[in-house]
């Protein structure tokens, strides 16, 4: 016949050990899906703040663009442009 | 920025990227651009310092430190900001500075940069990078655009004809943006030359009494204690 008293601990001790081994498993394995690029495709503020804009940049990549960037003499600049001043020389140039 | 690559190596001339690509740079890369946005808030540019000191014409903007321009702010309309850059480097810094200070205050979605770099031939390109850098990190929408000139001999320029042709290339976006996603925006602010932001708002202001559907700044003198203005 076991008293009360150890009863009542044993109870105690037996969910401490569950406790503890409740929050050294859970975070470990809800950790492990974390991967830090998991994050962009959320939108996290997007949601939590309730922003739909017309002009949201990560919604639409096109509002962020660059032309004529760069630009610099290509291969076939040359017989582009000869082209263009033969075109000019026989049908566009004014009499 | 970190990331400086060389194209062609035999030739002595330096293209400098900033974008941000390399995965072991991004980091100081990005601290360097925060801390370029930081600098750019505090607005103590070359001209952008003096925007405390100037006086005004029409003895507007006393009130720096109370008037936030709440009501500008607070409507969530869209803006958009139009420049036409020739060759002026000088100024860029300042007006990115000033165009952080007006997606600061208006919000950093409700504005949309156009910049149009006619031609440079000095530091423009390398600055408008900059721009770039900033603007895509702070999640500005904007559409930075390099053209060549309207004439090939800058001689032969007809001087009202080619200035039209580049302001409208800059407001190109504005009628793109209207025709195929029906994106309208309630003014257009012209960037030229250098204006304060305080100024910028303030204008907008104006521009609400009178019903105008752009602003711009204009370059005011004190003479005599006259304001006289000279621009064209």
């Amino acid at each position: 016949m076991v008293p009360r008293r150890h009863l009542i601990t044993r109870g105690f001790f037996a969910l401490a050990v569950i406790l503890c081994a409740k929050l050294i498993i859970i975070p470990r394995s809800s950790s492990a899906s974390l991967d830090p690029s998991a994050f962009e495709a959320y939108n996290v503020f997007e949601r939590v703040t309730g922003v739909d804009k017309v002009l949201n940049v990560r919604k639409h990549k096109f509002l962020q663009a660059r032309m004529g960037r760069d630009v610099r003499n290509d291969i076939f600049d040359d017989i582009i442009a000869n082209g263009v001043e033969d075109y000019w020389n026989r049908f566009q140039m004014p009499l | 920025m970190s990331c400086f690559h060389t194209l062609h190596g035999i030739q002595p001339e330096h293209t400098l990227f900033l974008r941000i690509t390399g995965k072991d740079t991004a980091h100081t890369d990005l601290q360097n651009v925060l801390t370029a946005v930081e600098s750019l808030l505090s607005l103590n540019g070359w001209v952008a310092a003096y925007c405390p000191t100037l006086a005004r014409p029409f003895g507007q903007n006393k009130n720096v430190d109370e008037d936030a321009y709440d009501d500008l702010a607070k409507d969530d309309r869209l803006y958009f900001v139009a420049m036409a850059i020739h060759s002026a480097d000088h100024f860029l810094v300042d007006q990115l500075a000033v165009i952080v200070q007006l997606a600061k205050r208006l919000g950093t979605s409700n504005i949309f940069v156009s910049m149009l770099d006619y031609e440079s031939t000095d530091s423009t390109a390398t600055l408008t990078d900059l721009c770039e850098a900033v603007l895509t990190l702070l999640g500005v929408s904007f559409r930075i655009r390099r053209v060549s000139g309207m004439t090939e001999d800058p001689l032969a320029a007809y001087y009202p004809l080619e200035e039209a042709y580049m302001r409208n290339l800059a407001l190109e976006p504005l009628l793109e943006l209207h025709k195929k996603r029906k994106v309208e925006f309630y003014r257009v602010i012209w960037l030229k030359g250098f204006t304060c932001p305080n100024d910028i708002l303030e204008t907008l202001r104006v521009s609400i009494a009178n019903e105008a559907a752009m602003v711009c700044g204009m370059d005011w003198a004190e003479s005599n204690g006259q304001f006289i203005f000279s621009d064209r």
